[in-house]
């Protein structure tokens, strides 16, 4: 709008200066300077200058109003990503304490509950220990109610070998006679 | 093969009831004369000998239930068979005889032997059963 | 040794003097473990019979020339013409506390090298079976330790429950893990001094292995040895190398050590493993005393041989001893057949069976435990309420899904309830499988069974159910210790105690997802 009236204002002042030169020209023509062509000059340029105007630096100036916008855009984005950035940093930092005290809370029953099983296994291996002494005694006394049975028994075959044999040879008749008849007598009793 | 067995069994049986006289002793007399009839028959040698088996077995049979015998280890009194026998005789309720038989191994004392029942008062019993209590 | 020689003298001071009557035979034939005697005509049916060089026998036979005798023990030194005598008495075995933890053969001798038997009494190896009167209805459960039983085909104290199936299908299995939780849950209640509390009843166990390898009897006992399981329990051995005269009696010894505790208060499990090699024992004895043979040259009797010996299993009365043997006898058979002769014997016998299929087997169900074959004839009255609560409706699920698993293949074509429903009957057969010797307390099969009844596997992948079953259990036993011991000593579900259980499945849940 603006421009226009620069323009309309140069116009009018080229025509000034126009109408000036040619009356110069008229009164004597002193620096070279036609003012009939310096005024179609000035009409000249000024047609130029309109043309630029509307089809050069218009879209130039919404180009370059496009950029400031982009740029304003984009500023402004960088500034909301980064507030964002903040913010989930925060989040992230939350996030990793309350973890961290989970597994702390996770480690300590952890810890408890292994302790409680070491003292376990501490105590299933002092029963162990026990069962396995007490087993041992008692192999042992097995062995020796064995070795005992087995002595009785030998000792036994032993006497009824010595006396049968004894018997053999120590007895007489009269002996045998009358055990005879004791037998005899415990034969026909119990009949 | 059973159905033949049981039929010399029964046959053996018959043969042994035969052997025995009035008073249900085994009688050497009709022993002989069973086997003598035995003899005459015209039998396969195997079947002979099957049946001659179980004659025999019948035989004991009757034998241990009519006759004891009287083991014993050094003397014994004259009538200790003849008492025995009665008391048995007493006890079974049937004719029994005696038979005495002298036997070392005993050591003392006697063993009476009916059939398959043993009654022993011979000192070898009581050693084995002081070896067996143990 | 002071004290060897006064037992001598005081042997020698009892001796009597009386004259001493036996009744004796003669050995007339002698053929594989079974004499033919003449003679011994005093003798009774069943009596002990003597012969020489410490060899005994039982007079099976009575003919009327002569007794058939078998023989147990090692008869080669036996001839023809030797003597015997009877005994007036019945075959009898030590019986008593003092055989747990032992291994006997089946005449109750000591074979694991422990020195003697300690044992006071001694109880008849042929005894009749309590009668009508002195038994009790069974209501007590017998855990054994495997869901798929516990839940579906439960066992009580003092029933009848067979184990069939092929061979190498896993019954001796089931019946090494039931020994193996009675154990388990006898230690869990086992006061420091070895007594038991007020109101708990331990269940002793006796594993009687007829003709078994031996390296197999071997086996199980090393794994009832690791898992301190043998303290509990009595073996009782009759080997595939003993002769078929000790096969013959070890059940029947089996049985007479178990009514020492069944008569005294306690309860007892005994597992005959197996009895199909019995009657083939009891057919070759048969056989050899020329008695007529039947089908498949079975004895007339052989029927009566199981009966005798599964009826004297019961629970019995207050008045008359107040306790109970559970019998778990197996029975192999040939190619799935249990239209066979001895199988459908003994199946008419026993108050239910745990039917193993080969196919279900090698599929990797294991236990291969066919459900819809599987019966138990005293079923819920032998469950607590707890289970019953969870596993009310499991059977008809699998029933329902293998009803359905047919039409698994078109599995695009189907609507959304079948689809739920295949989903879900996969699910719990992948949950019913076990391993070997683990057997599940019961309080974690509660757990476990409700956690799928109540839809929380329905969520995760129905292969690795096996697998997170256990992950579930490890949870619950090493975290919730005390809300296993709630469910094991209420032995129902209350309804904090399910809100207990609904918060530590989802803390579980969170811990696998």
């Amino acid at each position: 709008m603006i421009l226009p009236s620069l323009l309309a204002q140069a116009a009018e002042a080229a025509h000034s200066v126009a109408a000036t030169a040619t009356e110069h020209s008229a009164s004597g023509n002193t620096f070279g300077i036609e003012a009939k062509y310096l005024a179609l000059q000035f009409f000249s340029f000024s047609i130029v200058l309109l043309v630029l105007y509307k089809f050069a630096l218009k879209p130039l100036t919404a180009t370059m109003d496009e950029r400031s916008h982009k740029i304003a855009d984009g500023l402004r984005a960088a500034e909301d990503m980064k507030v964002k950035m903040a913010e989930s940093e925060k989040k992230q930092a939350d996030l990793l304490k309350s973890s961290q005290a989970e597994a702390t809370a996770v480690l300590n029953e952890a810890r408890a509950t292994a302790k409680a099983l070491v003292e376990k296994a501490q105590t299933e291996a002092a029963s162990k220990a026990d069962e396995f002494l007490k087993r041992a005694e008692a192999n042992l006394a097995n062995e020796r109610a064995k070795l005992i049975a087995e002595v009785r028994a030998e000792a036994t075959n032993l006497v009824v070998a010595t006396v049968a044999k004894v018997l053999a040879t120590e007895l007489n008749d009269s002996d045998r006679s009358r055990f005879n008849a004791a037998a005899q007598r415990e034969l026909t009793r119990s009949n | 093969m059973a159905k033949e067995d049981q039929k010399l069994r029964q046959q053996a049986q018959r043969l042994a009831s035969l052997s025995l006289d009035s008073t249900g002793q085994v009688s050497p007399a009709r022993v002989s004369a069973v086997l003598s009839s035995l003899a005459a028959r015209t039998v396969a040698p195997l079947k002979q000998r099957a049946l001659l088996k179980q004659y025999e077995a019948a035989v004991k049979r009757e034998l241990g239930r009519s006759q004891v015998i009287i083991e014993h280890s050094g003397p014994i009194a004259d009538d200790t068979a003849a008492i025995i026998a009665a008391s048995f005789s007493t006890k079974t309720g049937r004719v029994i005889s005696a038979v005495t038989k002298p036997n070392d191994s005993l050591l003392a004392g006697i063993r009476v032997i009916l059939g398959d029942h043993v009654y022993d008062a011979s000192a070898k019993a009581r050693l084995d059963r002081l070896a067996a209590a143990s | 040794m002071s004290s060897v020689l006064d037992q001598i003298k005081q042997e020698i001071a009892r001796l009597d003097t009386a004259a001493v009557k036996k009744n004796t035979g003669k050995i007339i034939q002698l053929a594989d473990g079974v004499a033919r005697v003449d003679g011994l005509s005093d003798v009774q049916f069943n009596e002990l019979v003597q012969f020489p060089h410490g060899i005994r026998g039982i007079a099976l036979n009575l003919e009327e020339d002569s007794v058939g005798c078998v023989l147990f023990g090692d008869v080669a030194k036996l001839r023809e013409g030797d003597e015997c005598q009877t005994t007036g008495q019945l075959l009898v075995v030590p019986v008593g506390l003092g055989l747990l933890g032992r291994v006997v053969d089946a005449l109750g001798q000591p074979m694991d090298g422990k020195g003697p038997i300690t044992s006071t009494e001694s109880y008849p190896v042929e005894k009749i079976a309590p009668g009508i009167m002195p038994r009790k209805s069974v209501d007590q459960p017998l855990q054994t330790g495997i869901m798929a039983i516990d839940s579906m085909i439960p066992i009580g104290r003092g029933q009848r429950e067979l184990i069939i199936g092929d061979r190498q299908t896993g019954k001796t299995t089931i019946a090494v893990d039931t020994i193996l939780n009675q154990a388990k849950i006898n230690d869990q209640f086992v006061k420091p001094d070895g007594t038991f509390p007020e109101g708990f009843r331990p269940v002793y166990s006796i594993y009687v292995a007829i003709g078994q390898k031996n390296s197999n009897i071997a086996r199980t006992i090393r794994v009832l040895e690791e898992a301190n399981a043998l303290k509990y329990t009595i073996i009782v051995i009759a080997p595939a190398a003993d002769n078929a005269v000790n096969q013959y009696i070890a059940p029947f010894s089996g049985a007479a050590i178990g009514e020492w505790f069944m008569n005294n208060g306690r309860d007892a499990l005994i597992v005959y493993d197996d009895l199909s090699k019995h009657a083939a024992c009891y057919r070759q004895i048969s056989l050899i005393l020329k008695r007529p043979s039947g089908r498949e040259a079975y004895p007339g009797d052989v029927f009566y041989l199981h009966s005798r010996l599964l009826e004297r299993s019961a629970r019995v009365g207050e008045k008359y001893g107040n306790g109970s043997m559970t019998a778990l006898p197996i029975i192999e058979t040939q190619a799935g057949d249990v239209s066979a002769y001895i199988p459908t014997n003994v199946i008419s016998i026993t108050d239910g069976q745990v039917y193993l299929e080969t196919d279900l087997f090698n599929q990797g169900i294991r236990p291969a435990v066919s459900v819809g074959l599987s019966v138990s004839r005293v079923g819920s009255a032998a469950q607590i309420k707890a289970i019953k609560q969870v596993a009310g409706k499991i059977k008809l699920e699998l029933a329902q899904f293998r009803e359905l698993a047919a039409f698994a293949q078109f599995g695009s074509d189907l609507d959304a309830k079948t689809k739920s429903q295949l989903e879900r009957g996969g699910r719990v057969v992948e949950l019913f499988k076990q391993p070997p010797f683990s057997p599940k307390p019961i309080e974690e099969q509660v757990a476990v069974l409700w956690a799928a009844q109540n839809g929380h596997f329905d969520s995760l992948p129905t292969a690795k159910c096996t697998a997170l079953s256990l992950s579930l259990q490890d949870f619950l036993r090493t975290r919730k210790a005390a809300l296993l011991t709630r469910i094991r000593l209420e032995k129902a579900l209350k309804d904090d105690t399910i809100a207990e259980l609904k918060s530590a499945v989802e803390d579980w849940k969170k811990t696998v997802s």
